[in-house]
């Protein structure tokens, strides 16, 4: 998973775990917000996503409980999740920082070389 | 946990009911109350469009589930290798010439008519020019990891093999009379685009979709299976049929190829399941017309999957997918 850039719904479930454990709904909500709510994920695509990162061991079932009357389970990241998280992190950091770089640079006429 | 819905559900619990019952019991055991939280939660205030989207987001999800399409199922992850083969292959069968493929003449035939025609011949003519400018999108979006589009695209060239079958099933050929045996024949020429086409439709979405060169070549490796295997039929003619053990090794290959998905080893189990559908139609087809008859045939396909069932059994290993809660 490490070898390629990962996908960003991916991405962003990694995220939303990344400060606490959270439910399926508070997840949904919290992709919407950190993607600026360009990325919405449907219930039936979250629980694919979900499914797969527990069988990568990405994400673990913290908390199984009733809340309300309601059916709640409580997801977080493993410890592997949470590297996988940090190297995904690192090498946006690098590819962003490169750009930031190169932005800055002095501005040249379209077309010239460097 | 069990399945309550929420109270005041309405329509969207109609919605959610009709698609929890596409899940597997097991999982809808686990997790159905789970889903249903989480589905009255995302759709309450939304409207009718919302709410059926999410109900048909969450539908295909338990359909997925149901038939092992997911991408952690061995039949999934089967497809997503298979997709780039796939794509190679239909783009293969469709390069006529040096395979003396009567298909060609339809091509030809189907260009040159022009838009002076009835209604459900201008239908079967622009399918039977889609057959071949849309593998070629297929294969290029393919090439360029656009699986999304690949996708999209499978699923167009299985349509347009139904509706050259609907143009069979109620329109004379030209040149002779409605038979059923002309019927069949058209039908099993079309099986590697039906089959091909669905294949590549239904293929899940994985967490890294484009493998990049790999795939190219992928793609570049079934397209010269799939005209290799097109000139080895010497085309999809009658006049031209398979003799001796080649309509056989053509079936049974690519089905002992896909066995090995049960040991976990994809590569060859896509190799194979990219092959099958050029080949099984036709050889079929073939070992029917040697043999005189269906029902000749069914003994030695009663052989083949004796033959074929411990095999599968043998080489497999448990791959029930357990719907547990916690990882590890």
């Amino acid at each position: 998973m490490t070898e390629r850039a990962m996908q960003e719904p991916t991405l962003l479930l990694l995220t939303a775990l990344a400060d606490a454990p959270r439910h399926g709904y508070a997840l949904i909500q919290e992709v919407d917000a950190i993607s600026g709510g360009r990325v919405k994920l449907r219930t039936g695509t979250l629980y694919g996503a979900l499914d797969r990162l527990l069988q990568q061991g990405l994400i673990e079932v913290a908390a199984e409980e009733i809340v309300d009357g309601r059916a709640r389970r409580t997801y977080a990241l493993t410890g592997s999740g949470r590297d996988v998280l940090a190297t995904e992190a690192e090498r946006l950091r690098t590819v962003a920082a490169e750009a930031q770089r190169r932005l800055g640079g002095a501005v040249r006429p379209r077309g010239a070389t460097a | 946990m069990s399945v309550a819905l929420p109270p005041g559900a309405g329509r969207a619990g109609v919605a959610l009911r009709t698609a929890l019952a596409l899940y597997p019991a097991c999982y809808r055991r686990d997790r159905g109350a789970e889903l249903a939280e989480v589905f009255a939660d995302s759709t309450a205030g939304s409207g009718r469009l919302a709410t059926a989207r999410e109900a048909l987001d969450l539908a295909a999800y338990g359909l997925r589930l149901r038939t092992g399409l997911t991408d952690t199922a061995i039949g999934g992850r089967l497809l997503v290798a298979a997709a780039p083969l796939l794509a190679g292959t239909l783009l293969g069968v469709g390069v006529f010439p040096g395979t003396g493929d009567w298909r060609a003449f339809r091509v030809t035939d189907a260009a040159r008519a022009g838009t002076d025609v009835s209604g459900s011949l201008l239908v079967e003519n622009l399918a039977v020019l889609g057959l071949v400018v849309v593998p070629l999108l297929l294969a290029v979006a393919a090439a360029l990891g656009a699986w999304r589009a690949a996708r999209s695209l499978g699923a167009v060239v299985a349509l347009l093999g139904v509706a050259r079958i609907w143009y069979a099933a109620f329109h004379q050929p030209s040149g002779g009379e409605w038979s059923g045996w002309f019927f069949g024949y058209e039908v099993t020429a079309l099986v590697p685009h039906l089959l091909g086409g669905l294949l590549l439709a239904v293929a899940p979405t994985g967490p890294v979709d484009s493998r990049g060169r790999a795939d190219r070549l992928l793609v570049l490796a079934g397209a010269a299976t799939g005209f290799a295997v097109t000139r080895a039929q010497g085309g999809y003619d009658t006049r031209n049929l398979m003799d001796g053990w080649w309509p056989v090794a053509l079936l049974l290959l690519p089905l002992l190829l896909v066995l090995f998905a049960a040991r976990d080893r994809l590569l060859p189990a896509a190799l194979g399941l990219a092959v099958l559908p050029l080949t099984a139609a036709f050889s079929l087809f073939s070992l029917w017309e040697q043999v005189g008859g269906i029902w000749r045939l069914a003994p030695g396909v009663a052989v083949v999957a004796l033959v074929l069932v411990p095999a599968a059994r043998l080489l497999g290993r448990p791959t029930r997918r357990r719907f547990t809660s916690r990882a590890g």
